[in-house]
This record gives C-alpha cells, sequence and structure tokens, in this order.
C-alpha cells in the first residue's frame, strides 16, 4: 500500500497553502508531518481524507487517486481531524457502532469489530458514556477507535496528540507503533517533535505550502542541521585527556570552528561544513599537540533541524 | 424472528439508527413528550370541564370533533416545532467544519445522509402521533367524528410535518455563518408558522363539514392526489437541493437537482394538463407554467453561484462521445450550464402556458396574455439580474465574493433596482398614486419587477412594451459582456485526455 503525493497545490483565493508538494511513504511507516502553524500540513491532510479539493496536482492510495474517485479512496483512510467528536446524546458505542454500519460492517461482525476496537483503544471501561461527558484524552481515544473501524491501511492524523496529558501521549505513542507493525501507512502531524522523533520511520517538513526536507528519518538526521547564514553545519565532541581549557581556546581560535564551549568534561564544537571538515578539523588538534580520548560528531535531532531549516513564516 | 429483526438492522440507513438512538437518549425529546402529553390532558380536561359549566343541560352533537380540533392543533404545533427544529440544528450542527466526522469522514452518501435524517423525523413523528392516540380515541368517543375524517386529518397533519422538515433540512444544508444561521432558521420558523396555521385553518373547515370538503365526491379525492403529488414534489425538489448544497463541491452535485427538475416538470406537466382537461379550462396549465417558471428562475440564481471550471472529479466523467456533451453540459455542474438549462426551462414553461391557451381555450381568455408575460417577466428580471451580478462580482468584487456568494451581490443590485427609484421619485418629483407611482413616471421604475409586473396584471400596454424592450436590451448587453465568459465555459467542457495517451506523449 502506497500513499502518492503528487505536486499537490492548494490555493484559497490569493494564499497558496500548499505550494506543489510531493512525496510519498507506506505500509509499515509512520511519516511524522512537520511544519509550523499555517504551514499547509492540515490542508495536505484534508486533500488527503478527501474534504477538500486540491486546485492541482493529485493523490493517490494504491493507485486510487482520492480526487477522482474520493469514494472509493474513503475505504482505504482512517482520517482522526484535529476537532474531536463532540454530538449530544450518543454513548461511544453508538457512535463507534454508527460507523461500523456506515462502513457496511453487519451482523456478529460489526458487534465483534467494535468490541476489538474499544479494546484495543482501551474504551472498554466508558462506552456507555456519552460523548459529551469525556475528557479530551478520551475523545481523542474515540477519534481514534473510529478511524479504526473499518481497519483501513491508512491512517492520517491531524495533531493527535494536542492536548493529551504525558500518559495519554505514551499511549498513544504505543498505540501507532503497535498499528506500524500491522502494516498500516500512517501519516501524523504533530508539534512535539522529540516523540515523533521516536515513533517516526519518515518525516517530512513543510513550511509556507514547500516542502523543506523529506524522507526517512535517517536520511534527515545525517543531513544535519544548517547554520544561520544557511550552510551545512555539523556539532563535534572532544573529549582530551588533559588541557581542557586550551583546547576550548584554541577550537575557537580554528577558522570553520563557529562556536565551541565545555559541557560535561568534552568540548562541544559547531563546525562549518561537512564530514570532511569534521576530519580536518581533527587532525588540526592533533597536530596542535592535544591528546583526544574521544572524537564523534553528535547528531542533530528532529527538533534542531526543523528550527534549522524552517523560519518561522506564517502566510 | 430474532435473527430476522437482526438482519432488518442491519439493512436499516445507519442514520436513522443514530438519530432514533440520539433521541431516545435526549432529555429534550423526553421532557417535550411529557409536557406535551401533559399540555393534551389539562387542556382537555379544561374544555370538557369549561362546557360542562357553562352549559350543564346542553346535549352537544359535535362535542368529539371541537375536542379533536384542539387536540389536532396542540399535536401539530407540536410536531411543527420540535421535529423541523431538532433535525435542522442537528444537521447544521454536522455540517460545521468542527464536526466533519458524522457527514464527510463516513463512506455515507449526503442522500443516505439525508433521506437517514428524514425517515428518522419521520418515526419521531409518528411517535409523537401514536403518543397523542388515546386523546384521538377520547375524542371519537364523543359525538360528531368519524374515522376517515380523523385519518384525512391525520394525513395531511403529518404531511406537513414531514414538508416541514424537509424545509428544515434545507435550510440546515445552506452554507452560512452563526448570523445568515440565525436569519434562515428565523425564516424556517415563520414558514413553519403559515404552513401550521393554513393547515389548521383547512383542518377546521374539513372538521366543520364545509361543502368544498365532500368526501364522498371524486373531485376531493382528486384534489387530495394533487395535494399530495405537489406536496411529495416540493419535498424532493427541497430534498434534492439539500443534497447538492451538502455534497462537495468538488463533485457532480447540480446533475441529480436538474434530472430532478425536469422529470417533476414534465410529471407535473403531465398531471396539470389532465387536471386542466378534466375540468375543462386550463387554468391548472397556467399554475404549471407559472411553478415552472419561478423554479427554473430559481435554478438560474443558483446557477451563477456555481464555479466557472469543473475539477478533475467532473471533469473525468464528462463524456467522451462528443454529440453527448451538449446534453451533459446542461446537466452537469457548473455556471453556464445551469444557466442554459435554467434558461431553456423557463422559456418552455412560458411557452408551454400560450400552447395549452390555444389547444384548450379559456373562457376568460383575457387571462392568457397576463399570465403567459408574467411566465415570461419572472425569468428575465431575473436573468437579467443574475448576469449583471456575475459580471460585477468578476469585474469589480472578485476578491470579496468567491462565485458560490455571488447570489448576495444579485440580491443587492434587486434591492437597488426594487428602491432607487422610489428615492428618486420622492427627491425629485412630486407624483403620488395608489403604489407610489403614477402611470406617466411607469418608466422610471422599469428596473422594479414587482411593479412592473403589478403594471402588466392591470393591462398596461405602454408600460409592457416599454418593460420588455428595456428588458431586450438590458439582457442583450448583460449577454454580450458575459459572452466570453459563457463561451470559455462551454469549450472547456471536455474530458482530461486519457493517462495512458499522456504516458505516450
Amino acid at each position: 500500500m502506497e500513499v502518492e503525493i503528487q505536486n499537490l497545490r492548494k490555493e484559497y483565493g490569493n494564499t497558496r497553502a500548499v505550494n506543489g508538494i510531493s512525496f510519498s511513504f507506506g505500509s509499515g511507516q509512520i511519516f511524522g508531518f512537520i511544519g509550523p502553524n499555517g504551514a499547509g500540513k492540515s490542508t495536505t491532510m484534508r486533500v488527503l481524507a478527501t474534504l477538500e479539493e486540491p486546485t492541482s496536482g493529485n493523490a493517490t492510495i494504491d493507485g486510487v487517486s482520492v480526487i477522482e474517485n474520493p469514494e472509493k479512496a474513503h475505504k482505504y483512510i482512517g482520517y482522526v481531524p484535529d476537532s474531536l467528536p463532540s454530538h449530544r446524546d450518543v454513548t461511544v458505542h453508538e457512535y463507534l457502532d454508527f460507523f461500523a454500519r456506515a462502513y457496511n460492517i453487519r451482523g456478529e461482525k460489526r458487534r465483534q469489530t467494535v468490541e476489538g476496537v474499544e479494546e484495543f483503544t482501551n474504551l472498554l471501561g466508558i462506552r456507555d458514556k456519552t460523548l459529551n461527558a469525556l475528557s479530551k484524552g478520551m475523545k481523542n481515544r474515540v477519534s481514534i477507535a473510529r478511524a479504526l473501524v473499518h481497519d483501513p491501511p491508512v491512517l492520517l492524523m491531524d495533531e493527535p496528540a494536542a492536548g493529551l496529558d504525558p500518559r495519554a501521549r505514551i499511549e498513544l505513542r504505543e498505540l501507532l507503533k503497535v498499528l506500524a507493525g500491522q502494516g498500516k501507512a500512517i501519516l501524523i502531524s504533530s508539534h512535539i517533535l522529540s516523540e515523533l522523533a521516536e515513533i517516526c520511520t519518515g518525516a517530512v517538513i513543510i513550511e509556507r505550502g514547500k516542502i523543506l526536507r523529506a524522507g526517512t528519518l535517517q536520511e534527515i538526521l545525517s543531513r544535519g542541521g544548517k547554520n544561520k547564514h544557511g550552510k551545512a553545519h555539523r556539532t563535534v565532541v572532544l573529549r582530551p585527556l588533559d588541557r581542557i581549557d586550551e583546547l576550548l581556546t584554541t577550537l575557537l581560535e580554528t577558522p570553520g570552528v563557529e562556536d565551541a564551549r565545555i559541557a560535561d568534561g568534552s568540548v562541544e564544537a559547531d563546525v562549518t561544513g561537512d564530514d570532511e571538515a569534521c576530519c580536518a578539523l581533527l587532525e588540526t588538534i592533533i597536530r596542535a599537540g592535544y591528546r583526544i580520548l574521544e572524537y564523534r560528531p553528535r547528531r542533530a535531532d528532529l527538533e534542531q533541524i526543523f528550527l534549522d531549516v524552517t523560519r518561522g513564516d506564517v502566510q | 424472528m430474532t435473527a430476522f429483526l437482526a438482519r432488518l438492522g442491519d439493512r436499516i440507513n445507519p442514520i436513522v439508527v443514530k438519530e432514533t438512538r440520539q433521541a431516545v437518549n435526549s432529555r429534550l425529546v423526553a421532557a417535550f413528550l411529557l409536557i406535551f402529553l401533559a399540555v393534551q390532558l389539562v387542556v382537555m380536561l379544561l374544555v370538557i370541564t369549561g362546557r360542562e359549566l357553562s352549559n350543564p343541560d346542553d346535549m352537544n352533537l359535535r362535542a368529539g370533533r371541537d375536542m379533536f380540533t384542539v387536540v389536532q392543533g396542540i399535536l401539530l404545533g407540536a410536531c411543527m416545532i420540535l421535529i423541523p427544529t431538532m433535525t435542522g440544528a442537528r444537521l447544521a450542527s454536522e455540517r460545521s467544519d468542527v464536526n466533519v466526522d458524522l457527514l464527510f469522514i463516513s463512506s455515507l452518501t449526503p442522500r443516505a445522509v439525508l433521506s437517514g435524517k428524514l425517515f428518522a423525523a419521520g418515526a419521531l413523528a409518528l411517535l409523537i402521533f401514536s403518543a397523542c392516540a388515546p386523546f384521538m380515541t377520547f375524542a371519537y368517543v364523543m359525538r360528531g367524528l368519524d374515522v376517515p375524517t380523523i385519518l384525512v386529518v391525520l394525513t395531511a397533519d403529518y404531511l406537513a410535518v414531514l414538508l416541514g422538515t424537509t424545509f428544515a433540512l434545507f435550510l440546515a444544508s445552506v452554507p452560512a455563518n452563526r448570523g445568515l444561521r440565525i436569519l434562515l432558521g428565523l425564516g424556517g420558523f415563520i414558514f413553519m408558522c403559515y404552513l401550521g396555521a393554513g393547515l389548521l385553518a383547512l383542518s377546521s373547515e374539513f372538521l366543520r363539514g364545509s361543502s368544498d370538503f365532500d368526501m364522498s365526491s371524486w373531485d376531493f379525492w382528486l384534489g387530495g392526489v394533487g395535494v399530495v403529488g405537489i406536496t411529495f414534489g416540493s419535498m424532493g425538489q427541497l430534498f434534492m437541493w439539500s443534497v447538492a448544497l451538502i455534497s462537495p463541491p468538488a463533485a457532480n452535485r447540480a446533475f441529480a437537482v436538474r434530472v430532478y427538475t425536469l422529470g417533476l416538470w414534465i410529471v407535473g406537466g403531465f398531471g396539470f394538463a389532465i387536471w386542466s382537461l378534466y375540468v375543462g379550462h386550463p387554468e391548472p396549465m397556467s399554475v404549471w407554467g407559472l411553478l415552472g417558471c419561478a423554479v427554473f428562475s430559481l435554478q438560474m440564481i443558483v446557477a451563477v453561484c456555481e464555479r466557472d471550471h469543473w475539477g478533475a472529479r467532473v471533469a473525468c466523467r464528462i463524456p467522451r462521445r462528443a454529440y453527448f456533451r451538449p446534453l451533459a453540459f446542461l446537466f452537469y455542474s457548473g455556471a453556464a450550464g445551469g444557466l442554459a438549462f435554467g434558461v431553456i426551462g423557463a422559456a418552455a414553461s412560458a411557452v408551454g402556458i400560450v400552447v395549452w391557451y390555444l389547444i384548450v381555450p379559456s373562457t376568460r381568455s383575457s387571462d392568457t396574455s397576463v399570465l403567459a408575460l408574467i411566465a415570461a417577466l419572472v425569468p428575465a428580471y431575473t436573468y437579467c439580474y443574475c448576469l449583471t451580478a456575475a459580471l460585477v462580482r468578476r469585474l469589480l468584487a472578485k476578491s470579496l465574493f468567491r462565485p458560490g456568494y455571488t447570489w448576495i451581490i444579485a440580491g443587492l443590485l434587486f434591492g437597488l433596482g426594487c428602491t432607487v427609484p422610489y428615492i428618486v421619485r420622492f427627491a425629485f418629483l412630486e407624483s403620488y398614486s395608489r403604489y407610489g407611482y403614477s402611470d406617466e413616471l411607469t418608466p422610471l421604475y422599469v428596473t422594479n419587477p414587482v411593479v412592473m409586473i403589478d403594471d402588466a396584471i392591470r393591462h398596461s400596454d405602454t408600460s409592457i412594451i416599454f418593460t420588455l424592450f428595456f428588458l431586450v436590451v438590458w439582457g442583450g448587453v448583460v449577454t454580450a459582456a458575459n459572452a466570453p465568459w459563457f463561451i470559455k465555459q462551454v469549450t472547456k467542457f471536455q474530458p482530461p485526455e486519457p493517462r495512458e495517451e499522456k504516458a505516450d506523449e
């Protein structure tokens, strides 16, 4: 099952919410959709969920266009919107049963399906409560359960962790891992990057409707970040046997080193350039007579890369 | 039996199940039912006690009829308030952007959603009607009432509730912000009041045994079938509009509406023609023609609010065979096609009246030209205002108004066209007559269709000629100005090239 977004554009009047983005992800992958507010994440999600029509471009799920054939595409998609269910006079069980009926699941199979989903999302204890009486975290779970009722191969989750307490977030994370293990293709947008980094296999960083980075998490992290001038940079950690203060001074005077600081008995240095520049720096330090116990590049985390590549612009 | 019921339960529209569950769970519905029954009981006791106290020796042979009139009045009023309001409000809340899950995420079609809501409302109405049954039975046990009369009145009440609910669903489907929604709700409430009050007046006459309602005559039952037919036809039209309104803009949502409108127009034409031949004069066909003109005029207003381009979803369904395309153009979503459909339909309705008057000569021949003129003027003014609005939007207010809001510009222009002549007259001239204008100043009001149609009815030949001349010029100018927009849509109405060919290129 492959989800493919091809040159997608969405304009609202003069505003380009999504500006020609293309990426793809497949079964068993959890793709993080990252971007500042107003970047175009929710719009892209809504297009994929067949709620919005794009200005141009296409999106396909297993070859079925969500634009030309939304009725068929519906069956492949489980969408968790950023708004939570809040319908009056409906219990959790009735709500899920309604969706099972809507997806044409009949008889005993429907009962089993709804109970299975309730158990999987830990809703059995509150199945007879009305939706209005639920907390945000519980409603969120109901929303996810609803998206799972028809066992879709693709899950689109728009800010599912927003407003959740730490326990609910951990549970959500575990739930997503299990779902990915079941072979579902998951696209999840969130602002909590540290959590995304823990569960995602890939990511798409988007700003002002354009993709800044996309690929597997390994690819994105290995490309490192950029400094404030837009040049590639790396952070390296050096642990000298002695003369740590002298090493710091030397590093600060070395061309190509943007900044250096002492942390936990080591010196961290921000180096302009790629891996070649890091090797050259090590050579320079050893030639200068320093005895180095440990030398390793520190991989940028998702948060750092996000800060490096985005400018925080809104449109 | 259980297995059969379970299978039946599986076949029922999920929306019906959901709505019924919501109604059963709802404290509001429970409270309403209890209050309704209490009111029925108290009113009944008051009527009986009052009657006994005022005339203890009077032998009233119509006590049952009077009691039934009161009971069914309360029933109708209660149902006309609760059911349409509840159904409409629920749809409006589910249609909002924060509640996309029920209507837009599931695989249910808009038609299934609305038919489910209507069916559930019908079931709730039946529940309330049945709750009222003991009171009806009590009224029947008293004198002056028979079972067929009760059934006819209750059927009429039930149909009115269904019509009111369909209207409420239509209003709830209109995309609107909170302010406009409140206004629409108010309009809907006024409509319900009129509908309920009108039906109460009619049913009172019927229960009183008026000679106009003789149940032993064929005329009564034929008239009844006609009214039921018109009610269902109107409900179908409102239903189709509602389905189109909640369908995604990317869908070919005009198709079903236009097919239904055309079907209703043709079937209605046959029905009214038979009626016309039966009564031996052409007036029923005039009603059909005028209704047709009104519906197709409305179609024009809707059409200018439609998009002037086709998304991928509609485009890939445009017929590949060139000879099917002109017909498809009239029925597919799109401003130009909708406008053409409305103009052709309105013209056919107006011509239909004239032709029928030639086939079945009227005993009151003077009405012919007036009705045909009204049938022509209503769509002609609508056409001119709509095309002017489309032009204004594209040239002056493109950034302010999306195509969907062109009706607002048309409404504003219509308002200006109606009021500016009065302002000019009161500011610069000093003439007065019955409607605020005098005959020599009639041309001043030419932009006001109400005045000019009224003038046409009063057989003012000079102003009719002037009005027609003005409309021809106005219509010609806006048609010419909109011609590039129209032609562009006609030429773009083509299916996309097949994918394989693209790949070859």
